[in-house]
C-alpha cells in the first residue's frame, strides 16, 4: 500500500523541484559555494526520492535542524549516516545549512489521513500527552520544536519508538513522555500525524 | 483602615471620568500636557482613572478592578459588539491590552504589537518582532502585553529580549538581550515600569534556568540590577515537613540531607524559579512583590535537596536596589509543578488579631488563595481549597501516581481581581487529574527538563470554576462551575460585575456579589485572556482577546473583541 504513495509522491516532488534540495537556492536559504555542494549531498537521503524512513528536512524549523545536526556531531543523537554527513562543519556552517533547508516549502508527503480507528486512538493519546502544548496548533512546531504534521510516517514511527526504548536520547522530555504510551498508540500517532491536514480538525 | 465604601468609590470614579471626558472635548492639554505621554503620576493614579487602562493588571496594586459603572449589573444584558480587530497571528492569545488616551496597544503570540484606535478598532501601526534563531519556551508562543511609560512601550520577547518601541510609530528605540534563549530563557510576561525602571522576570523553570527579576533603565535600556530568585547560599531553607495549609509533604529529609552532603549545593545555578507575571509595586513602601515559579527539574527532586528557596514563594525586594526584603514559601521542595504564577495583589484586610493591615493576596496552582502580611511576608490565613485535593503531595513514582490538582493548577497564570468593598477576591481554577511519572535526568543544557512526565488521566472528567473568596475570613463566598478548566483571568468592575472567558468560546459577565450569570457572548475561539475596560468619548468599552490557548489546546483564533452598551456611539 505505502510504496505506491511513495512513488506518486516522488514524481510530484520531482516536478515541483524544491529549491533547497535541488539547487543552491537564494534569499533566506542562500549558501556560500562550498556549503552549497555539501547541501547537495543531503538530497541523496533526504531528497524527493528518499526512502520512506528518512525524515523530511526541507521546510522544518531552522533552530530544530541546527540542534539535531549539532547533536549528531556530538553523538548526543546517535546515527552513523548523519554523523558522517555533518562531520567537520562548524557552528556557523550548521546554522547556514539549517536556515537553507528551513527556507524550503514543506513538501507533500503523499500520506492519506489515518483511518478511523487509528485516528480515534491517536487523538486520545495526543490529548493525554498534550502534544500541541509544545508542537502547537496544527502540529506545525516553532523554533526548536519540530513540525510533525505531514512528516513521513515510517520516520515518525521509528523516532517515537526510539524515544521510548532509548535509541534516541537527545530529548529526555520526549523520551519520558513516550515511555507512558503503548507501541500501538505510538503507531496510531505516527499515522495520524503523517496524514494530518490543517483542515481536518485535530 | 477599612476599605472605602462602594458609593464613595463610584462617586470618585465618576468625577474622574467626567473631568477627563470633558477635557477631551475641548483640549486634552488643559489637564494633561499630552494624554499619550504616560507620566509617573498617571501610572500612580491609574486605579481611579476610568478613561484608560495603563497597567496589565489595572494598577500597581494589581487589583484588576475597573472603577466606573456605565455598564452595570442592571444593563449588562444590553452589551453588544462595538468592533472587532483581526490580528495576523492565529495562535494562543493570553494578552492584556493597554489603553492610553484614545489608543489601544495589543500584543499577540510571536511578539507582534498593534496600536489600534480604541473607539473604532482601526489599526494605527503594526510591529513584528524580528525573532532570533532559537527560542525556548514551554506552554505556547505567548505574549501577555506591553508596559507604557512616557512616549514609549516595552515588550519582552520569546528570544529573551527587551524592546522599547516609540508609542506613536511602533519604531524600535532600543533593544537589549535579557538572557540566553538557547539555555531556556524566554519572555512572555508584560514588563512593569516604575520610576524609570523597567521590571521584568523570566520563564524557564522547565529548562533549568536560574530565575531572576531585572530592572532596566527605561531611557537607555541599561541593566540597573538583577535579583536572583535562587540565592547562592540559603536555598535549602528550613527543611519544611509540611506546607502552610498543614499538609504533610511526604519528604524524606534525611535522604535529602545525605544527597546534599554527597553532591554539594551547586545546583542553584540550574534550580529554575521563573517569574512569569507582573510584580505588584507598593508605592508607599517602595517594595516590589512577585511570586516565583517551580524548581527545575519539575518532578525529579533528588537533583535539588532542600526547600529550593525562593521557588514557589512570594518575595518582596526593594525597588531602588533590588535587595531582598522577605519571602514566604507556599510549596517547599516542589515535585508536582504546583507553583506560583498568578500575579500578587496588594490590599488591606484584618489579621488574626482583628487589626487592619496591608496584605498580599496570591492564588496558587495548589488551588488556595494565600493572604500574607506585607510587613514581614508571614501568612495571615489561607482560603478554603477552591478545587478538590485528591492525593495532593503524593510523591511521584516511576510507575506513575494520580494527582489532583494537576500540573496546571488550581490557579494557573490567570490574574485574579478584587472587589475591596466586599473583600472578595475572584480566581479561576482548573480541575484536571494527572498522572505523574518521575525519572532521573541530568541537566540537558537548555532542553526541556521535567525529570519525568505529566499526563492527563485519559477519560477522567475535567472542569473548571470561578471562585469568590472572602479574604477577610478565607471562606468561599460563591463558586460557579464551568464546563472546561479555566485559564485567562478576570476583571471586576464598580458596576458589580465580573468578566471572564472560557476555552469553549463563551465570554461571560457575572454578578460579582452572587456569581449569577448575567450576559454571554460566543466568540468562536477560546477566550483565555484577561478582559479590560476603559472609557473613550463617554462610552465604556469592555475588551478581550479571543484566540484560544496552547497549553490547554483551546480553539485558536486571532481576534480582539470590543463591547459596549447597545445604542451608544
Ligand atoms: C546517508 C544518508 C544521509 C545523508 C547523506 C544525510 N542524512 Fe540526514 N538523516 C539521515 C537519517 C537516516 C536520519 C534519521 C536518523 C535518526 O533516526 O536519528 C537523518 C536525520 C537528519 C536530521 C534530523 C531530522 C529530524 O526530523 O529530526 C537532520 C536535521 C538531517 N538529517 C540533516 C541532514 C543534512 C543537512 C544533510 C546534508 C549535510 C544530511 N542530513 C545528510 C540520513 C542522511
Ligand atoms: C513539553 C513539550 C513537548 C510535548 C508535550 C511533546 N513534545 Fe514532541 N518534541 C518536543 C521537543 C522540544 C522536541 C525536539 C526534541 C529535540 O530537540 O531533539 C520534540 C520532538 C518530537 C518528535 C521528533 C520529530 C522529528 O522530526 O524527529 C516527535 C515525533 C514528537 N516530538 C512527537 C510528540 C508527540 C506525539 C507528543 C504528544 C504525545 C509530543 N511530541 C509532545 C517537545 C514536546
Amino acid at each position: 500500500m505505502r510504496p505506491a504513495h511513495v512513488t506518486i509522491l516522488a514524481s510530484l516532488l520531482l516536478a515541483a523541484s524544491p529549491p533547497g534540495l535541488a539547487a543552491t537556492g537564494d534569499g533566506a536559504g542562500a549558501l556560500p559555494a562550498a556549503l552549497a555542494a555539501r547541501a547537495q549531498s543531503c538530497a541523496a537521503c533526504h531528497g524527493p526520492e528518499a526512502a520512506a524512513e528518512m525524515p523530511i528536512i526541507g521546510g522544518q524549523h531552522a533552530a530544530y535542524l541546527y540542534l539535531q545536526m549539532r547533536d549528531y556531531q556530538s553523538g548526543n543523537r546517535a546515527d552513523p549516516r548523519m554523523a558522517g554527513a555533518v562531520d567537520g562543519l562548524d557552528r556557523d556552517q550548521l546554522i547556514a545549512l539549517a536556515r537553507h533547508f528551513a527556507a524550503d516549502p514543506w513538501p507533500a508527503n503523499g500520506a492519506e489521513p489515518a483511518g478511523q480507528s487509528a485516528r480515534q486512538q491517536a487523538r486520545s493519546a495526543i490529548s493525554a500527552g498534550e502534544c500541541s502544548q509544545c508542537h502547537l496548533g496544527g502540529f506545525k512546531g516553532d523554533s526548536r520544536v519540530p513540525r510533525l504534521a505531514g512528516q513521513r510516517e515510517d520516520y515518525l514511527h521509528a523516532t517515537l519508538l526510539a524515544f521510548k526504548h532509548g535509541g534516541r536520547s537527545n530529548s529526555p522530555a520526549m523520551a519520558d513522555l513516550m515511555a507512558g504510551f503503548s507501541d500501538e498508540e505510538i503507531a496510531a500517532m505516527a499515522a495520524y500525524l503523517a496524514g494530518y491536514r490543517d483542515d481536518a480538525s485535530p | 483602615m477599612r476599605p472605602l465604601p462602594r458609593a464613595l468609590i463610584a462617586a470618585l470614579a465618576l468625577a474622574a471620568a467626567t473631568t477627563v471626558a470633558a477635557a477631551g472635548e475641548t483640549d486634552s492639554s488643559a489637564h494633561y500636557a499630552d494624554l499619550h505621554n504616560v507620566t509617573q503620576d498617571m501610572l500612580d493614579r491609574a486605579g481611579s482613572n476610568a478613561n484608560a487602562f495603563l497597567h496589565t493588571n489595572a494598577n500597581y496594586r494589581q487589583t484588576r478592578f475597573y472603577p466606573a459603572r456605565q455598564i452595570d449589573r442592571r444593563n449588562v444584558h444590553e452589551l453588544v459588539p462595538a468592533w472587532r480587530f483581526e490580528t495576523a497571528v492565529d495562535e494562543s492569545f493570553e494578552t492584556t491590552p493597554l489603553v492610553v488616551g484614545d489608543t489601544l496597544y495589543l500584543t499577540t503570540a510571536f511578539d507582534h504589537v498593534y496600536a489600534i484606535d480604541a473607539a473604532s478598532g482601526k489599526e494605527k501601526w503594526h510591529y513584528k518582532h524580528d525573532m532570533g534563531l532559537i527560542t525556548t519556551y514551554c506552554c505556547g508562543p505567548n505574549n501577555r502585553g506591553v508596559a507604557a511609560w512616557h512616549d514609549r512601550l516595552f515588550l519582552g520577547t520569546l528570544d529573551a529580549k527587551l524592546v522599547a518601541l516609540d508609542a506613536a510609530s511602533g519604531k524600535v528605540l532600543w533593544q537589549t538581550q535579557i538572557a540566553d534563549p538557547e539555555l531556556g530563557y524566554s519572555e512572555t510576561m508584560a514588563p512593569t515600569v516604575v520610576d524609570g525602571k523597567v521590571l521584568i522576570g523570566t520563564n524557564g523553570g522547565e529548562y533549568g534556568v536560574r530565575g531572576f527579576v531585572k530592572a532596566f533603565d527605561a531611557d537607555s535600556g541599561k541593566l540597573l540590577w538583577t535579583f536572583h530568585t535562587v540565592p547562592e547560599k540559603g536555598h535549602t531553607g528550613v527543611w519544611a515537613t509540611h506546607d502552610p495549609t498543614g499538609r504533610e509533604l511526604g519528604r524524606d529529609i534525611a535522604a535529602e540531607k545525605a544527597l546534599l552532603k554527597k553532591n554539594g549545593g551547586d545546583f542553584y545555578k540550574t534550580l529554575g524559579g521563573g517569574v512569569w507575571q507582573n510584580p505588584a509595586v507598593d508605592r508607599e513602601t517602595g517594595l516590589v512583590w512577585f511570586v516565583v515559579g517551580n524548581p527545575s527539574p519539575d518532578l525529579y527532586g533528588d537533583y535539588r535537596p532542600g526547600d529550593n528557596l525562593y521557588t514557589n514563594s512570594l518575595v518582596a525586594i526593594d525597588l531602588d536596589s533590588g535587595k531582598y526584603q522577605c519571602h514566604f514559601q507556599f510549596v517547599p521542595h516542589d515535585v508536582w509543578d504546583l507553583d506560583s504564577t498568578s500575579p500578587p495583589i496588594i490590599t488591606h484586610t484584618v489579621n488574626g488579631d482583628g487589626k487592619t493591615v496591608k496584605a498580599i493576596l496570591h492564588g496558587s496552582k495548589t488551588g488556595y488563595v494565600y493572604v500574607n502580611d506585607a510587613s514581614d511576608c508571614s501568612l495571615i490565613r489561607h482560603s478554603e481549597p477552591m478545587v478538590a485535593q485528591d492525593g495532593r503531595w503524593t510523591q511521584p513514582t516511576s510507575d506513575g501516581v494520580r494527582m489532583l490538582p494537576g500540573a496546571n493548577g488550581g490557579v494557573e497564570w490567570s490574574p485574579m481581581a478584587v472587589d475591596e468593598s466586599r473583600h472578595l477576591v475572584y480566581a479561576v481554577n482548573l480541575h484536571q487529574p494527572m498522572t505523574y511519572r518521575v525519572n532521573k535526568q541530568d541537566y540537558p543544557h537548555g532542553r526541556l527538563w521535567l525529570g519525568g512526565a505529566f499526563k492527563l488521566v485519559p477519560g477522567a472528567e475535567q472542569w473548571g470554576n470561578i471562585t469568590a473568596v472572602d479574604y477577610a475570613t478565607g471562606k468561599i463566598a460563591w463558586k460557579v462551575k464551568t464546563e472546561q478548566p479555566m485559564i485567562g483571568g478576570v476583571l471586576a468592575t464598580a458596576g458589580d460585575l465580573l468578566f471572564t472567558g472560557e476555552g469553549n468560546g463563551w465570554f461571560r459577565a457575572y454578578d460579582s456579589a452572587t456569581g449569577e450569570r448575567l450576559w454571554q457572548y460566543q466568540a468562536k475561539a477560546g477566550v483565555n485572556a484577561p478582559p479590560v475596560s476603559y472609557n473613550v468619548g463617554g462610552t465604556q468599552y469592555v475588551v478581550v482577546a479571543a484566540g484560544g490557548n496552547t497549553q490547554l489546546d483551546y480553539p485558536r483564533g486571532k481576534t480582539l473583541l470590543a463591547f459596549k452598551l447597545g445604542g451608544r456611539d
